[in-house]
């Protein structure tokens, strides 16, 4: 019997440095707007409730990766990424794992025609080519085309990459 | 001879495919009964237009319009993300001018313009961070299409 295993992926100095400081920014900025309108300031353009949906959209968005981890389970991969993204590719459909230095044009998800970038940072990438293109929805609703490939963060990458290549080759295996 | 071999031998090709009006084409005929060098001329483009005509007719690609309308589809898809990505940095521009300014602004307590301040700061030295990273991959690219022949496979090392 297989057990589960979980893979962060904001342990890694680079992410906690980068997108730690995109997660400081985005929610101080909102949280001190709204102290200063709260102590009765008036600032231009800005109101509680604007600042209270941007802190509330960046929580989601930025902050909400951190309390998420990718999971190898017992028959699929379960790519987690917040409330932006969770998908779950079941091991009979992978074809290859490999690390890959091509980097997204941006972050924390980015889709391109055959290939969706799951990363907040471009660092310690993992390509996951599927045999058959596989349909996934960004922030649990929206659906978006197949793609062949999916390019993830993790922080043990090389530890990462052998336990998912042994459940591929043991799901395929079985499967013979 | 020679000054009327210069200016009519240029137009031996509008001569033969009828673009000259009748008093330039009645020079061209008397030069040509006259001028060897021309007559060869001329039967050597007569022979080239004779070649081309002789040409099969080549059927389009059955995918090829599929294909154009694809690209240009996307082209406009690009053009339009591009148009939404310019907007979009113009509306965040205009709202981190309005920020700067409240930083300067003495009324207001000094925590709460060192947490704007700050806020800026940490948003934008990752995205510094990231950009260059960006730049320093396409260089990369750039140079290793400059150095090589090969074709850059954009799947990495597979193993």
């Amino acid at each position: 019997m297989t057990t589960n295993t979980r893979y962060s992926y904001t342990r890694t100095p680079r992410v906690i440095w980068g997108w730690g400081a995109l997660t400081l920014g985005g929610m101080l900025l909102p949280l001190t707007n709204m102290a200063l309108l709260a102590r009765g300031y008036r600032l231009s353009g800005e109101s509680i409730g604007k600042n209270a949906r941007a802190a509330a959209l960046g929580a989601g968005i930025i902050a909400s990766p951190w309390l998420t981890a990718h999971e190898l389970g017992a028959d699929a991969l379960v790519i987690r990424q917040g409330l932006n993204f969770s998908g779950t590719i079941d091991y009979r459909n992978i074809a290859a794992v490999y690390a890959t230095e091509r980097k997204p044009t941006h972050f924390p998800i980015a889709l391109y025609r055959h290939t969706l970038f799951v990363a907040l940072w471009p660092a310690n990438l993992v390509a996951i080519r599927l045999r058959r293109p596989q349909r996934f929805r960004l922030f649990h609703v929206l659906p978006v085309w197949k793609v062949r490939e999916v390019v993830i963060n993790v922080d043990r990458r090389e530890a990462f990459i052998a336990d998912l290549r042994a459940r591929v080759a043991a799901a395929q295996v079985h499967d013979v | 001879m020679n000054d009327a071999h210069e200016t009519l031998a240029p137009l031996l090709s509008a001569y033969l495919d009828g673009e000259l009006d009748p008093a330039r084409r009645r020079q061209v005929a008397a030069h040509l009964a006259t001028c060897a060098i021309c007559t060869q001329e001329l039967a050597r483009l007569q022979a080239g237009d004779e070649a081309l005509a002789g040409l099969q007719h080549t059927p389009m690609a059955p995918n090829l319009r599929p294909q154009l309308r694809r690209r240009l589809r996307r082209q406009g898809a690009r053009t339009a993300l591009t148009g939404g990505l310019i907007a979009l940095i113009v509306l965040m521009l205009r709202s981190v001018a309005r920020d700067l300014a409240i930083v300067k602004r003495k009324d207001l307590p000094l925590l709460g313009r060192l947490g704007i301040a700050s806020s800026y700061m940490l948003l934008v030295t990752p995205g510094i961070a990231l950009c260059m990273e960006l730049l320093r991959d396409v260089r990369t690219l750039v140079e290793y299409a400059w150095l090589s022949d090969e074709t850059i496979d954009s799947g990495g090392s597979h193993q």
